[in-house]
């Protein structure tokens, strides 16, 4: 198109609207937030003091961010893994011509990535409840001899690993689905000019397969990252961050911080970090990921 | 005859893994059908009472107690309007995105836009609040749906951009040749052919907003301007878990989606192998 | 076809929900002043129907916010300026600022606190003196037992520490769990063994202030005794395994099918948390047992969040007003008490009748010395839950518990 300032105008007349409601929704509560952070507004009352970078210090001394950072990596880690095997099994498993039914499989999977957050914690918290749920039930039928020995929720690796065992349950179906797509772009005469050439079925999934549903694994991947890195509500219904702090992750804390403990400062400095976090980790992943596409 | 043996293996451990998958998937739901039909009380005391007796009566507890038809008539205007702003906003940013590339500072707005996606809801809830109160649309959903709209236009973008970048450019050309004002040809040429895309974001993101409880929670003073996410919070207190309602809630809750998402399938997973991947 | 079924399914539930949606609309055609009303208490349906029906001019709008997002919520609202007309507030640092803000309205010199007991209403007293809040009953943070149980053993209900250490050991050795507490909620964790600030209170009655001021600490001997009592008291295993993972309403199933022995809380509890159809036992109520040996028993006055305070900011200062003029109407008060079943505390006497048949249990509470509710500065109430489901973990030994508390607290100034 020409580069006249016609044509500028035009350009700019396009995006303009999207920029504004950017600016105005996120944008600006965002800067907000992050002037916020250098003073030590409680969130409530009226005044408020800058105080300089004193916030951020405090979180770099606070052992509680580090705990959070940790746990959040490890929820995240261990779901993106899970769910994106499971999901690229499942695409893999759709494709093929011996199983019948798929129209109903493909939904059944998807369909928990309808439910909302609340739903499936509560749900899932209802059957793991070793008091009232489920489990309980199934454990005292065993006659097992301590049944709150059971209780995963308030012990730090096992809830945090169930955290993460409800988001692969979620999940899964979501990005199956995106993985199907993926698997359907690739035409078929590639594989079967490797079945010409006597190329084992390993090989054809790590050579042909793997490169070509790269784009796949990077949307997939990056959606599920940002997700992850920024969980809230699965931790908080599910442990509320508890027992103590254990099983904190970023998002519990800034909640806990700002709104709970009226230190609205100190929980954007802690939002700021962690936008920043997440960030540096999905520019890196996008770039490594990218740099393994093939295009056809 | 060993390449034989190999391949069933291979389609033996697909079909186990698709049937533990399906059951790990479904039996929870059921639990949670079976236990909206139960009683509360008989169910403290022993689980196996799902099975004994039949309560539909949940159903019309839950309806009134949760006030789910008022939310669910917020939710569907909220996202009426937060579809259109979406669909509206992100076809033509990544419509000039396409045609415009020549601008460098549009792919960089683009850019821009998209780290809106990073962005934690927790640092901007707060001035968010106050942005809308000043704006007087406290507890309408028009204040709701430009939330949403704002939190949803990164992945809206990234769709239609994906799916712009397969259009060939002779074809926005031939039409300005033609005398097409740019809004024309897009709006007759280019945007006729993003259905499947359109039907895709339309899925995720009233999916979003379907599910979402912190944000109608946080910027609503009104219990009437809320969400549908919340109505189930409502069964839930320190004073008692009303589970057996909070179950037949849930199923209410989640049947609209359901039909959407069943009635617009096609598109969506055409809508996400154009949008998604390329 | 299919495409033609499913618009014909949304239509025919969107016109039901429509529907039913708008008949709540119409019913109200008048334009009303909307007195808004938060609480962490389930809606008292029959005193607010009861206030609407008579006063056509105001409507009064509930909202139940769990105790777990209340601050949460409410000083969201307050920060943005949407504060709420009728609302409870802890007496802590914050509502001074509050006051100072000039957001809370001086109740001092209205009429209607005339009939209620001094105790409750200098509870909500602030420092210069002057009351913000308006009490809406009483109730008393007591301890709960299971009065079929210890009577079997030969014991009665605790008059001390000592005394409540040596039932624990008799329950125990019965195969009982002595004390259950639903500690996944973090403020339930001071109800473990017993409540340290009551204890502390109850010894002395000025080391809450000089916290607040900054000359007491949390490893002050008085407080950190206390929290070696819990690290005592959870070593010899006197609490209810398992109770990290239980929500307040779990632990009190378990207390009512007589799995455990004690349980503390709130006197409202009984009502609204005691799931008493499951109950096969003689439930029994007495004071917190925080004295020792020797020492007088003291009785917490706790309901500090069953007040209202008036937005002052409001527009319509009046209608809130005019809601608790008609409250304090001692037949609509008893009403309040009723809904709620929380005492009365009017006319120089506690009236417990609208306990109905709880009211035996504290009928001899008048006995008792009577201290007003020791409450955490609002900065570490999450941290003073926290370090007590330390202890609980075997993480932190009392005096750990102490110092990490008192760290957080010098840290959040």
């Amino acid at each position: 198109m020409k580069r006249s300032i016609q044509a500028r105008f035009v350009a700019y007349s396009f995006v303009l609207p999207a920029l504004v409601l950017f600016g105005t929704m996120i944008a600006y509560p965002l800067i907000i937030g992050v002037l916020y952070s250098f003073t030590d507004w409680t969130g409530i009352i009226d005044s408020f003091n800058f105080v300089g970078i004193k916030n951020y210090l405090r979180l770099f001394k606070d052992n509680t961010f580090y705990l959070a950072i940790g746990n959040t990596f490890y929820i995240t880690a261990v779901t993106v893994v899970f769910q994106n095997l499971l999901g690229l099994l499942l695409a893999i498993a759709m494709m093929s011509k011996r199983i019948k039914a798929k129209g109903f499989l493909k939904t059944t999977f998807f369909l928990p990535s309808l439910l909302s957050a609340v739903v499936v914690c509560y749900m899932w918290m209802y059957i793991l409840n070793v008091h009232v749920g489920l489990l309980g039930w199934f454990l005292r039928l065993a006659n097992v001899d301590r049944v709150t020995k059971y209780d995963m929720l308030i012990k730090r690796w096992p809830a945090l690993t169930i955290i993460a065992f409800i988001l692969v349950w979620q999940f899964s179906g979501y990005d199956m689905t995106i993985y199907i797509s993926g698997l359907e772009s690739i035409p078929t005469d590639l594989y079967e000019a490797a079945d010409l050439d006597g190329v084992s079925k390993y090989q054809k999934f790590f050579h042909i397969t793997l490169p070509l549903i790269m784009p796949s694994i990077t949307v997939n991947i990056f959606i599920n990252l940002i997700g992850c890195l920024k969980i809230f509500e699965q931790v908080y219904i599910l442990t509320k961050g508890g027992p103590g702090v254990s099983t904190t992750t970023i998002g519990v804390f800034i909640y806990n911080s700002a709104l709970s403990a009226n230190q609205y400062g100190y929980a954007t400095a802690i939002s700021t970090i962690l936008f920043i976090l997440v960030l540096i980790v999905t520019f890196l992943q996008v770039k490594v990921t990218r740099s393994r596409e093939v295009e056809l | 005859m060993k390449e034989m043996k190999r391949e069933n293996t291979g389609d033996v451990a697909e079909t186990v893994l698709c049937v533990i998958m399906a059951i790990i998937i479904i039996l929870p739901l059921c639990y949670v059908v079976i236990v909206s039909v139960s009683d509360q009380k008989a169910l403290n005391k022993n689980l196996l009472s799902c099975f004994v007796s039949f309560h539909p009566e949940n159903y019309v507890k839950a309806w009134t107690k949760g006030r789910i038809p008022r939310f669910i008539i917020n939710t569907a205007i909220i996202c009426v309007m937060t579809d259109a702003l979406v669909i509206a906003m992100g076809s033509m940013f990544a419509f000039a995105t396409r045609a415009y590339k020549c601008f460098k500072e549009i792919n960089m707005f683009y850019y821009i836009v998209m780290t809106g996606m990073f962005v934690p809801i927790q640092t901007i809830v707060l001035p968010l609040f106050k942005l809308i109160k000043s704006m007087g649309l406290l507890n309408k959903p028009l204040g709701l749906a430009f939330v949403y709209a704002g939190t949803n236009l990164p992945l809206s973008m990234m769709m239609f951009a994906g799916f712009y970048k397969s259009i060939p450019m002779d074809l926005i050309d031939a039409s300005s040749i033609d005398g097409c004002t740019p809004y024309r040809s897009f709006l007759s040429i280019v945007f006729p052919l993003t259905k499947t895309i359109v039907c895709t974001v339309v899925i995720l993101t009233s999916l979003n907003i379907w599910r979402d409880m912190f944000i109608p929670l946080m910027l609503t003073t009104d219990i009437k301007a809320r969400t549908i996410a919340y109505g189930l919070m409502s069964f839930v207190n320190e004073f008692s878990l009303d589970w057996t309602t909070m179950c037949a809630a849930m199923v209410m809750v989640t049947i609209p989606i359901i039909i959407l998402y069943l009635s617009l399938q096609e598109y969506f997973e055409s809508g996400a192998l154009a949008g998604a991947i390329k | 076809m299919k495409k033609l079924v499913v618009v014909c399914v949304l239509s025919l539930v969107m016109g039901l929900v429509f529907a039913n949606g708008t008949k709540e609309e119409t019913s109200t055609p008048k334009k009303k002043v909307v007195v808004t009303w938060y609480s962490t208490d389930p809606e008292p349906v029959k005193t607010i129907q009861a206030f609407n029906s008579t006063h056509d001019g105001i409507e009064i709008v509930y909202e139940l916010i769990s105790t777990d997002n209340f601050f949460t919520t409410l000083n969201t609202r307050i920060s943005a300026g949407e504060c709420p007309d009728l609302f409870p507030y802890r007496t802590t640092d914050n509502y001074e600022k509050l006051i100072a803000m000039g957001q809370i309205l001086d109740l001092s010199d209205y009429d209607f606190l005339k009939e209620i007991n001094d105790a409750p209403k200098t509870m909500n007293k602030a420092k210069d003196g002057r009351i913000y809040a308006f009490p809406l009953g009483a109730d008393y943070l007591n301890m709960f037992y299971n009065k079929t149980l210890l009577k079997s053993l030969g014991y009665k209900a605790p008059k001390n520490f000592q005394e409540y250490m040596k039932i624990c050991e008799a329950v125990k050795t019965q195969g009982v769990a002595p004390l259950v507490s639903g500690c996944k909620d973090i403020w339930q964790n001071r109800y473990v063994c017993v409540d340290p600030l009551q204890g502390v209170a109850a010894k002395n009655p000025a080391w809450l202030s000089d916290l607040y001021g900054r000359k007491a600490s949390f490893t002050d001997p008085v407080m950190l005794d206390y929290f070696n009592r819990i690290e005592d008291f959870v070593k010899k295993g006197y609490l209810y395994d398992g109770s990290l993972g239980l929500t307040m309403s779990e632990a009190w199933q378990i207390f009512a099918s007589g799995k455990a022995a004690f349980q503390l809380g709130a006197s409202f509890y009984v009502a609204q948390a005691f799931p008493q159809a499951d109950c096969s036992f003689e439930l029994g109520c007495c004071p917190m047992p925080v004295n020792d040996e020797g020492e007088s028993q003291v009785v917490e006055l706790h309901a500090n969040m069953k007040v209202a305070c008036v937005n002052k900011k409001s527009n319509h200062v009046d209608a809130s007003l005019e809601v608790l003029k008609w409250l304090s109407n001692s037949e609509n008060y008893m009403n309040l008490c009723d809904d709620w079943k929380l005492i009365v505390p009017v006319n120089k006497k506690a009236d417990y009748s609208r306990l109905s048949k709880w009211a035996s249990l504290w009928s001899d509470f008048s006995k008792y010395k009577n201290i007003p509710r020791a409450i955490e500065p609002s900065t570490i109430s999450a941290e003073f839950g926290q370090v007590i489901q330390n202890i609980i973990m075997g993480n932190y030994t009392g005096a750990q518990a102490a110092e990490a508390l008192q760290t957080a607290y010098e840290n959040k100034k």
